[in-house]
């Protein structure tokens, strides 16, 4: 249908499928513990977004979360570069590499509850997931710079810094940019689960542990939902910084 | 002067030379002539050092520098022309008087990849001739550039000659003509 071809207005009507049958299925459970209502789910969140302890509770899980992804953007990417540039390193490291990429996050979560305060779990959890991820882009960043281009600085002896600068930075960025896009929704989620296990103080995992607990199904949803929009809200934030589309026109002909 | 002495070198199964030995003088233009993919392109990069997998050696002056414009222009295209210049030579009035002789002096701050081929090309003489050296490789430099800019380059590129060494690989004789070539050498 032409009226597809839209894509505000496709997401629109997927939206509002979905949003039929949920409204549809919670009417026909009739029990607000099982399946609550995307009326009730608002109702609750608005009562959430008055009072101050949503914010504080929001800001502490942010803090505690951006701080690891953060930790694993440079730390992943320093370590990524060396790697490529050192065999030894490459060599000691990629066991570590190993470890941390097929153990299952509730493994470490459990093993950080013995080790680790409780409230650095959730951060050390996102650095933990998001690590590997700017480890092997920054790696193939590198690895993508033009060697026609590298051949040519050497030629014409530029220094090691503009090169890195010049050539090196505009090859990798657009592997960072997908790391960032791909470890942010994924750190931010294994963060908040670690949060429902380690229940730190001021933490939304701890808020959906309480709300299971009382069977709170609504507050479930509710900061569900926020988990979701934050996660949303931070991508674009933080690709917007890092993106400058400098894209221009072509122009033919000599 | 340089001088290749009993170069060869193979790709795989062919062999591009054979115990080639030549002597290139301290000055004037000198063209390399010959079929597509006989070895003109291997040749000046052994010459500039950026080959080194050959056998038999090459003997050119302690601390010659090249200055080079490849066949393909390798040019950082997401940098404005201006910056592509300073990228190998940190004088500003260099770079913008190379910019006047390649006529690209109101495209200083165009990005290589919002330009044409022909002016890409005009950009990659530009640098190698802000660059300097003591010695110019020119890899069919002259390629999608019109008649009027090619007078126009090579008389900067005859001005460079008079000095230092100029090696040109090209397929057209009037090329050859344009720089005065003094030489050349077929492959």
């Amino acid at each position: 249908m032409k009226i597809f071809r839209y894509p505000a207005l496709r997401a629109l009507t997927a939206g509002l499928f979905w949003l039929v049958i949920w409204i549809t299925a919670a009417a026909l459970i009739g029990k607000e513990v099982l399946l609550p209502s995307p009326g009730a789910v608002l109702r609750r969140l608005w009562e959430l977004l008055q009072t101050a302890a949503f914010y504080r509770t929001v800001a502490f899980s942010l803090c505690r979360i951006t701080l690891g992804f953060l930790a694993a953007a440079v730390l992943g990417s320093a370590a990524g570069a060396v790697s490529e540039r050192s065999g030894l390193f490459d060599l000691l490291f990629s066991p570590v590499m190993a470890v941390i990429r097929s153990t299952p996050v509730a493994s470490f979560i459990i093993l950080a509850l013995v080790w680790l305060n409780r409230q650095i779990i959730p951060g050390f959890i996102c650095f933990l997931m998001a690590f590997p991820m700017f480890y092997s882009n920054i790696r193939a960043g590198i690895r993508s710079a033009s060697d026609k281009l590298l051949e040519m600085a050497l030629l014409f002896r530029v220094s090691k810094a503009k090169t890195v600068r010049r050539i090196y930075i505009p090859a990798v960025k657009p592997y960072l940019l997908a790391a960032v896009r791909a470890a942010l929704g994924m750190a931010w989620k294994a963060g908040v689960a670690a949060e429902v296990l380690c229940t730190p103080a001021d933490s939304i995992g701890k808020m959906l542990y309480q709300s299971k607990v009382y069977l709170e199904t609504a507050d479930v949803f509710a900061w569900t939902l926020t988990v979701i929009l934050i996660s949303v809200l931070l991508e674009k934030l933080i690709l917007r910084l890092l993106s400058d589309d400098g894209k221009g026109k072509e122009v033919r002909g000599e | 002067m340089i001088r290749l002495v009993d170069i060869s070198k193979s790709f795989g199964e062919k062999l591009l030379f054979s115990r080639l030995t030549l002597t290139l003088p301290d000055k004037g233009a000198v063209a390399l002539t010959g079929p597509s993919g006989c070895g003109k392109t291997t040749l000046l990069r052994i010459i500039a050092g950026l080959d080194k997998d050959y056998t038999g050696t090459v003997e050119t002056e302690k601390g010659l520098l090249f200055s080079f414009v490849f066949q393909e222009d390798r040019l950082l295209e997401g940098i404005p022309a201006i910056e592509n210049l300073l990228f190998v030579c940190q004088d500003r009035a260099k770079c913008l008087d190379a910019l006047r002789v390649t006529d690209l002096e109101k495209e200083a701050k165009t990005l290589p990849r919002q330009m044409s081929g022909g002016m890409k090309r005009r950009l990659a003489i530009a640098r190698a001739l802000c660059y300097g050296g003591g010695a110019l490789i020119l890899d069919e430099p002259f390629s999608g550039i019109d008649a009027a800019r090619r007078e126009r380059i090579a008389q900067a590129i005859r001005e460079y000659a008079r000095e230092r060494l100029v090696l040109l690989v090209t397929h057209d004789s009037e090329d050859i003509r344009l720089l005065q070539c003094i030489d050349t050498i077929s492959l």
